[in-house]
């Protein structure tokens, strides 16, 4: 029997959908709100995400594995409670909770405007101009947490239910009879596959909250996942993991057939003065990593005299074992770069590899490439920021020299990604013409066969040999440049490098 | 115009007062801390403080009724709200209620000091414009 999630707004019908369902079918409920108060109990520090939601704050945190622990956390809630029963489960986005389970039946809700305002002025005894005020607020907040913690902006796009019910015209018990009806259909009742999906994903929560839970791997930038059973965890280089220690901090793992630990190989490692995720140089650099599956290691580069020199070394990670009541220390006040919000971003979209700030010069940028791992890529971005122009450019030059030379590997600037390895608009206008241009080509030579035929061993060759040598020899590389260009950037289109 | 301006926090634990006093204190304020909440809302009736920073969730006294009960009787008041059981719904009611910001614990000191810091500035430009007025 099938797993409901039911998705509708604050303040709308969720609830009492969910309780009328649960009237018909006796399947167990469970809220979001039960989800949110286990996860603060667990020690999810849930308020530092509602904080980054609601006031903006935290752009100078690390929220991405809090986010990564919030997701472990109510989706093995949500799996264990669904393993072997069934579930009616009512929140946000439900249908955005365990992914890939075929016996969901994933319902949107719609609940009037006038309704919510109607509940809004009766829960929390507001007028109705500011139950209309509070609802349009809340409902941005929720838009924001849904980008935030779930990366989708998936809220009214029918694509992602399995039937969308709006209570204008049809009241609850309808509604409830319909799904009721819905969850006897063969198409939602569990499958061998589908609860092998339900394992997996509960297999990878459980895993991760582990590593969670481990003094050693806690700081642990880690990749999870689980597939038929086999657990793999991959780790970045640079990390002060290895396998021993993963597989000594899932040691108490449940359900698991095999543990594979895998070091991430494939790296792009991008060093620049100062990051910024919201620019350019970032979505093509994720662009890449993510058409590669490569994960991206950062270097910032902090240019200081020679007595001001510090040793490379990996960020700090704040901790405090203290009860503070959630009143917490500021931490050391320093000013980033930039790498936080960018090792953030990256870590939400898995692909981060490392971080690693150094204080000096070209030189310490080569030693610290040369200790490197495995890249397959580096980028150089804004480099020597405090010179001029030219010198910056010549200093970034002879910088790209020294890095391919010592460690081999390809070198280019932020600047070069778009024209070396993204298609953009001046590819597809280079294509278009090459591709007119190829295809102009063949046209003449088709329609002018017999001419051609004669020049290159006909009668216009008996009497100018030289002629049609140099026709070749000219005619030939052209054809091939012209033909190579498009093909060239036909795959690059396609994402073939 | 006040540089130095009166906060009252309520929390029913005492470690939230322990820390937020001398925090504010060496931004030059005058702190008083209560950990029962009717007790606090007694004292403030007769000393009405510029700012009150309150937990939600307590035992004697919700943290919104001590916004009601202060928006009702004494509007220039700002009212910060704090709560460990932090809601989206939770954060919009207490600003819709008139509360001057809302922060989930946990929180960062820099970031109840930058609330308290825009609490000043607003209660300076509230109490220049009425001297110009």
């Amino acid at each position: 029997m099938p797993i409901i999630m039911i998705s509708g707004a604050p303040h709308g019908q969720s609830e009492a959908l969910a309780k009328r369902l649960q009237e018909l079918t006796g399947w167990p409920l469970l809220g979001r709100q039960v989800l949110l108060e286990e996860a603060r109990k667990a020690g999810i520090k849930v308020g530092r995400l509602i904080n980054a939601v609601i006031r903006s704050v935290g752009s100078q945190e690390k929220l991405a594995r809090e986010k990564d622990l919030y997701l472990a956390f109510i989706t093995k809630r949500l799996c264990e409670s669904v393993i072997d029963d069934n579930l009616i489960y009512y929140g946000r986005f439900g249908h955005l909770l365990c992914p890939g389970v075929s016996h969901r039946i994933r319902v949107g809700l719609t609940t009037p405007m006038h309704q919510r305002v109607k509940n809004v002025m009766q829960q929390l005894n507001l007028p109705q101009e500011k139950a209309i005020t509070y609802l349009e607020q809340i409902d941005a907040d929720v838009e924001k947490w849904s980008k935030f913690i779930h990366r989708e902006t998936a809220g009214h796009d029918p694509r992602y239910y399995d039937i969308c019910l709006n209570l204008q015209h049809i009241n609850i018990d309808y509604a409830a009879e319909m799904i009721h009806q819905m969850s006897e259909l063969p198409e939602f009742a569990a499958t061998k596959q589908s609860r092998r999906q339900l394992e997996d994903l509960l297999l990878a929560a459980r895993a991760r909250l582990l590593l969670a839970a481990n003094d050693q791997t806690r700081n642990a930038e880690l990749g999870v996942r689980a597939k038929d059973g086999v657990l793999t965890v991959t780790y970045m280089p640079r990390q002060k993991v290895d396998e021993n220690t993963i597989k000594n901090a899932l040691a108490d793992l449940e359900g698991c057939r095999e543990q594979l630990c895998t070091m991430a190989e494939t790296s792009i490692l991008w060093i620049q003065e100062r990051f910024d995720p919201e620019s350019e140089s970032f979505s093509q650099i994720n662009q890449l990593a993510q058409r590669w599956g490569a994960a991206v290691e950062l270097l910032r580069v902090v240019p200081s005299t020679e007595a001001e020199k510090k040793p490379a070394q990996a960020e700090p990670v704040q901790q405090s074992a203290e009860y503070t009541g959630g009143v917490e220390d500021d931490g050391p006040e320093i000013d980033d770069g930039g790498l936080t919000r960018t090792m953030d971003e990256l870590i939400a979209e898995g692909r981060f590899a490392g971080a690693r700030t150094i204080y000096g010069d070209k030189k310490d940028i080569l030693d610290v490439c040369q200790e490197g791992g495995n890249y397959s890529l580096v980028v150089i971005g804004d480099m020597f920021l405090e010179k001029g122009h030219e010198a910056r450019m010549r200093d970034t030059r002879e910088l790209a020299i020294g890095i391919r030379d010592s460690i081999k590997v390809p070198v280019i600037t932020a600047n070069e990604m778009q024209s070396r390895f993204l298609f953009g608009k001046r590819h597809l206008v280079r294509l278009l013409a090459f591709a007119a241009l190829v295809a102009c080509i063949y046209l003449l030579v088709f329609h002018f066969q017999e001419p051609i035929l004669s020049l290159l061993g006909g009668k216009l060759h008996e009497k100018m040999k030289w002629l049609s040598s140099l026709a070749v020899a000219i005619f030939v590389p052209v054809v091939a440049y012209c033909y190579s260009t498009v093909t060239g950037l036909l795959l690059k289109a396609v994402g073939i490098d | 115009m006040k540089e130095t301006v009166s906060i009252m926090v309520i929390d029913d634990e005492p470690v939230v007062g322990q820390r937020l006093k001398p925090m504010l204190e060496d931004m030059g304020h005058q702190v008083e801390v209560f950990v029962n909440p009717v007790e606090a809302m007694e004292h403030f009736k007769n000393n009405p403080t510029d700012i009150v920073i309150t937990d939600i969730r307590m035992d004697d006294m919700e943290g919104i009724e001590i916004l009601e009960q202060i928006q009702f009787n004494h509007q220039e008041t700002k009212v910060v709200m704090i709560t460990g059981y932090a809601t989206l719904e939770l954060a919009r009611e207490s600003m819709a209620k008139g509360a001057f910001d809302f922060i989930a614990k946990p929180f960062k000191f820099k970031e109840i000091r930058n609330t308290i810091s825009k609490a000043v500035d607003a209660i300076k430009a509230e109490s220049k414009s009425r001297v110009g007025a």
